[in-house]
């Protein structure tokens, strides 16, 4: 009886999983897809001359059952293998128990830009340490393999089978998403994994739904082949305490991709509100419809499903703002935000697109403007952005505030602090502060070159474009993308946003040639670029620390270009341990000797340096190439060598000045984010 | 595949990138786009097209616009130039004709319409709607001349505040069915069906006027068309009904055969779907779509091994068949 339940149910699922791997290649290029179908292989395998080869005569690797799978008689095909190879790919006791993709591959949201994100089952217990060592090299070889030779980025999580089972996903855990997400990772597996080869999970073949004590006793019926299933665990309900952390990681995440986390949140924020609704979890409304599913058939897509809960929620909420803006979220989603493109309108996500703005009652005109959004200038792109972050706090705290008892969030606190900060230091506006670009500009895969161009506005006031040329997209034009009235502003909005390449070839310099410069910003620029680079990527480590100073840069100016002899003001950049950027400036007009200037410009390194003694603090000074050597730079670093070492550096005029402290105190960090 | 080149002018490229999947389905592939109608007239100086399909509503320079240029140069006098708009009006179909406009074409696209558009653009045929009102505008321009002014206002009155909806010519066409006058009866179902291309039941009622006139062609024409909308919105019932009519008339049944199996694969019944599919392949043991139609089925039916068969047996045909190529991976590496 048990077994015929099951038998049945593995046909259901079996052709479920083909109309999910149907999808998944409609979206594949040809080398791609050739790629697809050869990883698995290599996962298999252990050999030279092959991607994750790796030397030891330990046994490591092998899939369970591979060579019944579709993906071993595709390599044997196109490597050519002999027959009398074949026997040695049958392998006695293969480590890897299931191998299964996940995430957005197959589904609705998959584009050619997609990663591919693979789970490895392994049951930790049968491998020894050396072997588990082997393993995580091995497919670390292929990651990086599919990386350099197909631009293709992948990730293996090897994971515990018992682990996941107790809705312990801490081996996944290499990015800290927090042991705060189990059973709604858990969902997620199940709602979006494509099986590939190995064993199927039980909770596939098993009835929807059923209590964990039926589940127990089907996972242990005992009619054979229970060894061609996979036990991790069965899922009623999604844990509400587990929302709140999740939400948080969620916010986190936005500032890769702030479209994907909204619409992640709110469907955390459903499971919340309907966390006692067990026929709510949508892995198991999906698996009902197994026998239902058809080939090419959208509405029978994971995310399907998740967008009609999650326009439920808002719906359920009153949040009308919040449901114009889910709408226009989950289309943007479809259209492959934020490098938008049509897709084909005869496919499942065409048509699911064309069904839903209908619904929605979007316009082709409204489509239109979404499928450019490549087109949009950068400050509509940051206010569609800045309303996905402020819906995304909204969520949060409508958790936070629905919780009944004092809410934790289970994540070790070096893990909470680092999302905290790191969302702080990308979310929090302070004054002075250079903002963020669009996610747009900072996908990794946009090829952007830049002109930072003199120009002079319609008030007759000087100011300093940073114009963007997508070249590796579908806009050639220039667009605007930044201004201020200051160069080292501008080009502080590019070093934050890490735009320059190291060999600083996407970046010109544009100068109005009726401009006399006191510190040549073209010859400037490169110093800056270097002296900024130098501080980025920023590690986690930085973050479960309260920010502090860490570098600055002045750049000496005249504003009267008449007299070039001196400099009137010093505009900076501060960079603090967070990655922070911040532009200001001393004003030095006042001040009439070089000697006083120098002696100010000092002081406030002086001031820097005090506040964080234990690190290290560097500062660099732009100004005219032939005083360079000359009198200001040494001033000003004998002054500081003074006070550092306690001599009395004594200001070179009769009227003592008071230090200005600049503005550094107010950039003291608060960890208030929402 | 069809030879003629044809120039796309619109400057929504939603609309713009569904015109060229429908045009290309119907076997045009020598398509070239333009977002704006001054890199329209660019094309065309710059290379021979024989034909031109622009929207009429453009940001910059709108289709009406680029027409007039069109054919203020007498090369391209005869240069069939087609129209599109959602809604066009009295005064637009006007405008269009006298501006020389070889036809108009509404949308949402529709292939059928469009496949006539396209077969009719060498005939040089101008639409009777357009062709009408203009004969109206002049009438009435020529009474203001005469001083005329009160017949003058009655004739452009009709001109511009004439009831222009589907349904209105639709019920036109619905009494003179009923009074049995077909031939009266045609026209205004047409009219209806240019002004809504997804209006179903006015599909419907053409084909069945021409049914009664004997013009049995046409009649299966209109009626698979109408089937095919009842289809694509999900009127299960409405379809199957019509399917069955045209079987009684049709004289090449493939089609119908297959889009009764479709039909029935979507209410779940999958066995009257393999009947009516194996109906059609015995008739056209060869048409890959209906091959692949199968093998769809045999994967809802859970029985992939069979869908493998048909899929091949496509493929056999036509090794380019992209779709079929890509299924039947799927089912190779979906097999566990």
């Amino acid at each position: 009886m048990k077994k015929s339940i099951i038998a049945k149910n593995r046909n259901l699922f079996v052709s479920y999983n083909i109309s999910r791997l149907r999808e998944l290649i409609r979206y594949l290029s040809e080398e791609k897809f050739d790629l697809f179908q050869t990883i698995p292989f290599f996962l298999h395998i252990n050999m030279p001359g092959y991607p994750g080869y790796v030397e030891t005569e330990e046994i490591f690797y092998g899939i369970y059952k591979f060579t019944n799978s579709g993906f071993y008689k595709y390599a044997l095909k196109k490597f050519a293998l002999e027959h009398e190879d074949q026997n040695k790919f049958d392998l006695d006791s293969p480590i890897i128990q299931g191998l299964y993709l996940m995430g957005s591959a197959g589904t609705l949201t998959q584009s050619d830009k997609s990663d591919f994100d693979y789970w490895v089952i392994i049951e930790r217990k049968d491998l020894s340490e050396s072997g588990f060592r082997l393993l995580i090299e091995k497919v670390r070889n292929i990651e990086k393999w599919c990386n350099e030779e197909y631009q293709q980025e992948v990730t293996f999580f090897i994971m515990d089978a018992g682990k996941i089972k107790e809705n312990d996903f801490s081996v996944v855990d290499s990015e800290s998403s927090g042991s705060a997400q189990k059973t709604l990772l858990k969902e997620e597996f199940y709602r979006t994994f494509i099986m590939l080869a190995g064993k199927i999970p039980f909770w596939a073949v098993l009835p929807s739904g059923i209590s964990d004590s039926d589940y127990i006793d089907l996972v242990n019926f005992d009619e054979g082949e229970t060894q061609n299933y996979i036990d991790t665990g069965n899922l009623v309900a999604i844990d509400p305490n587990e929302c709140l952390g999740a939400v948080l990681w969620q916010v986190y995440k936005a500032r890769n991709d702030p479209v994907k986390s909204l619409i992640k949140a709110s469907l955390i924020a459903y499971y919340f509100f309907n966390s006692l609704q067990e026929e709510s979890v949508i892995c198991n409304i999906l698996k009902d419809k197994f026998s239902e599913v058809k080939i090419e058939d959208h509405l029978f897509d994971p995310y399907t499903l998740v967008f009609e809960k999650i326009i439920q929620f808002y719906k359920e909420i009153d949040d009308l703002a919040g449901l114009k803006l889910i709408r226009k979220c989950i289309l943007l989603r479809l259209l492959g935000y934020p490098l938008t493109s049509l897709p084909d309108l005869s496919s499942p996500k065409g048509k699911l697109l064309i069904q839903l703005a209908g619904e929605w009652r979007f316009d082709l005109d409204s489509l239109d403007s979404m499928k450019k959004f490549h087109t949009w200038y950068e400050e509509e792109k940051l206010d569609f952005e800045n309303l996905v972050f402020d819906k995304l706090s909204y969520i949060y705290e409508l958790i936070l505030r629905s919780s009944d008892d004092l809410v934790k969030i289970n994540m070790k606190e070096d893990d909470l602090s680092v999302l905290v900060n790191r969302t702080a230091a990308f979310r929090q506006k302070i004054d002075g502060k250079i903002a963020y670009a669009s996610t747009f500009l900072r996908k990794k895969n946009t090829e952007i070159f830049f002109t930072v161009k003199e120009s002079v506005t319609e008030s007759g006031s000087y100011e300093w474009q940073v114009l963007g040329e997508a070249f590796s997209y579908q806009c050639s034009a220039k667009h605007l993308v930044y201004k201020s009235h200051e160069f080292i502003e501008s080009v502080g909005w590019l070093v934050s946003n890490q735009f320059v390449k190291n060999d600083y070839s996407n970046v010109q310099i544009e100068l109005d040639e009726n401009v006399n410069h006191f510190t040549n910003p073209a010859t400037s620029f490169q110093s800056i670029a270097d002296f900024f680079n130098d501080f980025f990527p920023r590690p986690d480590h930085v973050y479960r620390s309260t920010r502090g100073s860490e570098g600055i840069l002045f750049f000496l100016k005249n504003e009267k270009f008449s007299e070039l002899n001196s400099f009137s003001s010093a505009d900076y950049l501060l960079i603090n341990s967070w990655g922070e950027l911040y532009f200001d400036y001393i004003d030095l007009s006042l001040l009439e000797s070089v000697a006083q200037k120098c002696y100010k410009i000092a002081i406030t390194i002086f001031h820097l340096l005090q506040e964080r003694p234990e690190y290290n603090f560097t500062y660099y000074i732009c100004c005219p190439e032939n005083v360079k050597d000359q009198s200001i730079l040494s001033v000003i670093s004998n002054f500081v060598d003074k006070m550092i070492n306690g001599a009395e550096a004594t200001e070179p005029d009769a009227i003592k000045q008071t230090a200005v402290p600049i503005s550094v105190k107010k950039h003291k960090p608060f960890l208030d984010i929402l | 595949m069809k030879k003629e080149t044809i120039l796309l002018v619109d400057d929504n490229t939603f609309a713009l990138k569904e015109l060229v999947n429908i045009l290309k389905y119907i076997g045009y592939k020598e398509l070239t786009n333009a977002e704006t109608a001054d890199d329209a007239f660019a094309f065309v100086k710059a290379r021979p097209f024989n034909c031109i399909i622009s929207a009429l509503e453009m940001e910059k320079i709108s289709g009406m616009d680029l027409l007039k240029k069109i054919r203020d140069n007498e090369k391209y006098s005869s240069l069939p130039f087609f129209l599109t708009d959602s809604a066009f009006t009295k005064e637009k179909i006007i405008r269009a004709g006298l501006a020389g406009v070889t036809g108009l074409i509404v949308t949402p696209y529709d292939k059928e319409n469009l496949t006539s558009k396209m077969e009719s653009m060498s005939k040089d045929v101008i639409e009777p709607a357009f062709v009408e009102e203009s004969k109206n505008l002049s009438k009435g321009m020529d009474l203001l001349e005469k001083g005329n002014y009160k017949d003058a206002i009655d004739v452009l009155d009709e001109v511009v505040n004439s009831e222009e909806t589907a349904e209105y010519y639709y019920n036109i066409g619905y009494i003179k069915t009923l009074e049995e006058k077909y031939s009266e009866a045609i026209p205004a179902f047409q009219k209806a069906t240019q002004l809504d291309a997804l209006f179903g039941k006015a599909f419907e009622a053409l084909g069945r006027a021409y049914s009664a006139l004997g013009e049995k062609g046409e009649a299966e024409k209109y009626m698979q068309k109408a089937a095919d909308i009842y289809l694509e919105k999900n009127k299960i019932e409405d379809a199957e009904s019509i399917l069955n009519d045209i079987l009684e008339i049709s004289t090449d049944s493939v089609n119908i055969y297959n889009s009764l199996g479709v039909l029935y694969r979507r209410k779940g019944d999958f066995k009257a779907a393999l009947k009516q599919y194996k109906k059609a392949l015995k008739i056209h043991p060869e048409e890959i779509y209906i091959l692949y139609n199968v093998g769809r089925l045999y994967i809802d039916m859970n029985e992939p091994d069979n869908a493998i068969e048909y899929f091949e047996k496509a493929l056999l045909i036509d090794a380019d068949f992209v779709e079929a190529r890509e299924v039947l991976d799927a089912i190779m590496l979906g097999s566990i």
